[in-house]
């Protein structure tokens, strides 16, 4: 097909997403969102953290991604990251305790680098509960 | 000869050991299988990177304007190893065979080769005995060079050999150059190792939770990039169990970077975005990190198929061991049983 691109999302944890879609959004390490549509010249790039969205049939899927690479072809996508989860296998209920934790816990946090950690927890719990909106 | 009672008791604390082993051997089963899994689903994020990183040399080789980049050395164009970076992975527990013995044999092999490019601080044989005539006490150059500061006071003063039995691995020209090492331990083994033979290690990550990887794996690849970038270490190394199949893993070092072999691949016209230098300070630390994640990953699963191996033997010996005690048992009470059979029987032959 000349008007799809193959997306293929993987992880070190293994692949976490893989279909054609017929046009996508990343997040880039330095330049803001990447919109690609089918025929894109290649393109290799660093990712930033953000939210991955295609359309595929007129429906809009969210994953989330923490850094990695994306290689864009002409007609596939692949987009290697740290850390990526589709918005579906995601448990608000969890994430919401998660960020009420590290809220509570950046209080009570001395050194800079505590503080530090859990600051990359509470804007990944927020990046999460923003892909399941 | 041991009594019927000593024997039973001797049987029922075996066969409880053989329970134990037994539990061992299921839960690493439980556990190998796990972490083979892991292991296999990082494999096309693997060769996914190694295709991208063969892409981008080939860009580069292709772009002569580039040449001068010295991240770009990383991934194709080693230079003098003055000084490396070692990185050991061992378990936290024993009882998995050869597992942490055979790894530290390869580590010290490895130390004795390159003692000189592993460790930044130390002490040479001359400033030590300058050292000693300034009149730093001997505790002092203990802590400074660990083991082999007292195995040098020997000359002059009588610290006898119960230290060089200790080191018994290590040659003296290598010996000296201990101190702090340019070393990250993984697992209590290796800690435990580090500490006898006197290198504090840069890095000490002891009970970690195979969810915690990545994060390790991350923390080193940073500091690791960061260094090699600087000039301060030109290679880094790690040693760790190769998982080669269930009955077999083997200790490996392997260079993570510069890159012991460049993927091949055919150079696509690439747009490098925002641009090479920013594409190679990416790439660099999330290869080094992918590289490690996959060496604990292996060390992980070789663990697990160490001890269950192990564990294996161990109940089948505790079975042997059984069989054996229980037909001494039977001989000792069959022995017993004619004793007073005979003492019945010529009893009454004499009445």
């Amino acid at each position: 097909m000349d008007d799809s691109i193959q997306l293929e999302v993987v992880t070190p944890e293994g692949k976490v997403f893989s279909s054609d879609v017929s046009e996508l959004q990343f997040p880039t390490a330095f330049r803001g969102y990447y919109g690609i549509l089918p025929d894109h010249t290649p393109v290799l790039t660093p990712l930033g953290d953000g939210l991955i969205s295609c359309l595929h049939n007129g429906k809009k899927t969210v994953l989330t991604v923490f850094g990695g690479f994306a290689e864009v072809g002409p007609d596939h996508v692949k987009i290697l990251a740290r850390e990526s989860e589709t918005a579906s296998s995601l448990d608000r209920e969890a994430i919401t305790k998660k960020l009420s934790d590290a809220e509570n816990a950046v209080k009570s946090s001395i050194t800079y680098e505590d503080q530090q950690k859990i600051q990359a927890v509470i804007s990944a719990c927020k990046l999460r509960l923003h892909a399941l909106e | 000869m041991a009594s019927l009672q000593d024997i039973r008791r001797r049987i029922r604390s075996v066969k409880n050991t053989q329970q134990v082993t037994k539990a061992m051997k299921m839960i690493s089963a439980v556990k190998l299988r796990k972490s083979q899994e892991r292991l296999l689903s990082m494999r096309p994020f693997s060769s996914m990177l190694h295709n991208i990183i063969g892409q981008v040399v080939a860009r580069f080789e292709a772009d002569t304007e580039f040449a001068e980049n010295s991240l770009a050395q990383a991934f194709f164009q080693p230079r003098e190893e003055k000084n490396i970076h070692l990185v050991i992975i061992a378990s936290d527990k024993g009882l998995c065979g050869g597992f942490n013995a055979n790894l530290l044999k390869a580590v010290e092999a490895f130390f004795q080769e390159h003692s000189d490019q592993i460790t930044r601080y130390y002490l040479s044989h001359t400033h030590n005995s300058d050292l000693s005539d300034t009149g730093l006490s001997s505790n002092k150059l203990d802590f400074l060079t660990g083991l082999k500061a007292a195995r040098l006071s020997n000359s002059n003063s009588s610290t006898p050999a119960v230290v060089s039995q200790q080191s018994s691995s290590f040659d003296i020209g290598s010996l000296q150059k201990l101190g702090e090492g340019d070393i990250d331990v993984i697992g209590r083994r290796a800690s435990e190792w580090a500490k006898k033979i006197g290198i504090t290690p840069t890095f000490e990550s002891v009970s970690l939770n195979p969810n915690d990887y990545k994060d390790v794996a991350r923390k080193i690849a940073q500091r690791a990039a960061q260094e090699y970038s600087t000039g301060e270490i030109d290679a880094l190394y790690a040693i760790y169990n190769y998982f080669t199949s269930a009955v077999s893993q083997t200790p490996r070092v392997v260079r993570i970077f510069p890159l012991q072999e460049i993927p091949q691949a055919t150079a696509i016209q690439y747009l490098l975005e925002p641009d090479m230098d920013t594409v190679f300070n990416e790439l660099l630390p999330q290869y080094i990190e992918t590289e490690l994640y996959r060496a604990l990953l292996e060390s992980s699963t070789s663990e697990h198929a160490a001890r269950m191996a192990a564990m294996d033997k161990a109940t089948s010996n505790a079975g042997e061991m059984i069989d054996s005690l229980t037909l001494h048992m039977n001989k000792v009470r069959q022995a017993a049983i004619t004793n007073q059979i005979i003492e019945v029987v010529s009893g009454a032959a004499i009445s």
